[in-house]
């Protein structure tokens, strides 16, 4: 009979296998698969990331259907084009979220551009609902980076945190956001480049980045 | 653009909120620039995290039923029609047979790039594995009695001595169960470890070689630990270690 590894077991105890787990494969790992044609690794990258994708298209476009589709595309687009991601695209989930925002912003736009179209309001963009309660966090969710970045935005002004929302989350220009709510673009921009940097330097306090 | 006019964009710029004309500026100045692209780089990764910030929502079910039932079928079509005997791999086409290599390399090289438990033995292995490429042999792992919907495979390296079991659509676990990997010779049994299995893809790789056993098997256990010696719960797949 033969021992498995450098560990040795006796008759009644077999040796220890050295065992890894789908947990341990890194996201690169699983694209380049994906990219030879191992389909396995899609169903383990969906199931890392559908919820977190799913959860920002919903937040940009509250429509369950919408986001359904969203979902799905970006998946069949991650399949795809698995062979074009690069480390220059950022970490595999940078561009796993890039790859569903423009997906999401595209859609946007189609709306924004029909004549019923309303902006959104001002309350629903500064709305504390629109960050996660702490008791709903997951892995992900319970990231330091994460609650740091939670927080920070929380200590912006409203002024700031709406155009931020409306660039990041609704895909809006500055030019764009000056004209929807009749402001000077100058007032856009300045509130855009404080807020940004009000961030970052909360977030460094923070002892994050 | 200076760096005065570029530091007052970067926040916009990392938003994706600018025109084009004043997007593709900065993005002139950041390739050139020796200090920008740090700020940018810190701003973009302030960004980057804001999808972390958003109420995580379930997707229903059918949404990875249905993109998984797009990719499969369009995959098989994709294929050549062949009939596979199901003892024998042999036949299987290039193309498989190297992507199956890939992925196993990159599976452990993923692990190697991300682990730091390894021992040296088996870091040793993987780097014969990666320098020399041999393809793996590969046996059908296939569901017995209720449970045929689940499929996988056996990658045996032998010259390596490594081999991975990859299996998916086994019923999922409850409590402490556990599924268990198991070689065979005859009706003797050797433990290999338990899988971790994360929605109904169950992987165990393994120091070891199927030299000397005719049979792979999977049974689901008890647990939370291995079953000594032999099976006690019902075997779930079997692979034949056997190629014509």
């Amino acid at each position: 009979m033969q021992d498995f590894g450098h560990r040795k077991g006796s008759p009644n105890h077999p040796p220890p296998p050295f065992p890894f787990s789908v947990e341990e494969i890194s996201d690169e790992a699983l694209l380049y698969a994906l990219a030879v044609g191992v389909l396995w690794s899609l169903e383990v990258l969906y199931q890392r990331y559908g919820r977190l994708l799913y959860s920002i298209a919903y937040r940009m476009i509250p429509d369950h259907q919408i986001a359904e589709d969203l979902l799905q595309e970006t998946f069949v687009s991650v399949w795809q084009h698995a062979g074009s991601y690069t480390s220059q695209s950022g970490s595999v989930r940078t561009w796993l979220f890039a790859i569903i925002r423009h997906r999401a912003i595209d859609q946007l736009r189609k709306q924004r551009a029909r004549a019923d179209f309303q902006a959104p309001s001002i309350d629903d963009l500064v709305s504390d609902e629109r960050l996660a309660a702490p008791d709903t966090w997951d892995e992900a969710w319970k990231s330091i980076q994460g609650k740091q970045v939670r927080n920070a935005l929380q200590m912006l002004s409203s002024e700031q945190r709406m155009v931020i929302e409306l660039a990041y989350f609704q895909g809006w220009t500055q030019s764009e956001i000056a004209e929807g709510y009749r402001l000077p673009l100058g007032t856009v921009k300045a509130r855009m480049r404080l807020g940004m940097m009000r961030l970052k330097r909360l977030l460094e306090q923070m002892g994050g980045r | 653009m200076n760096c005065r006019e570029v530091e007052e964009l970067l926040g916009a710029y990392v938003l994706e909120a600018l025109s084009e004309e004043e997007s593709r500026a900065v993005a002139t100045h950041l390739t050139t620039c020796p200090t920008c692209p740090n700020i940018e780089s810190q701003l973009r990764a302030i960004v980057d995290v804001f999808p972390l910030t958003v109420p995580p929502l379930d997707p229903p079910p059918q949404v990875k039923e249905r993109l998984l039932a797009r990719i499969y079928t369009e995959e098989a079509a994709r294929q050549p029609t062949r009939t596979l005997p199901m003892t024998s791999l042999a036949s299987r086409s290039r193309r498989w047979r190297n992507a199956l290599l890939a992925a196993t390399l990159l599976v452990l090289f993923g692990l190697v790039g991300t682990l730091f438990a390894w021992n040296l033995v088996l870091n040793q292995r993987v780097a014969q594995l990666s320098a020399h490429a041999q393809p793996p042999v590969v046996y059908a792992l296939r569901g017995l009695g209720a449970n045929t919907a689940a499929h996988g495979q056996v990658l045996s390296y032998p010259s390596q001595h490594l081999m991975v079991l990859i299996i998916r659509d086994l019923p999922p676990l409850s409590g402490t169960q556990v599924y268990q990997g198991w070689l065979l010779h005859g009706q003797q049994t050797t433990s290999i470890g338990l899988f971790n299995v994360q929605q109904g893809i169950a992987t165990l790789g393994v120091v070891g070689t199927v030299a000397g056993y005719d049979t792979a098997a999977v049974s689901l256990e008890a647990g939370p630990r291995a079953t000594p010696s032999a099976p006690r719960g019902p075997v779930v797949a079997l692979a034949k270690l056997t190629t014509t």
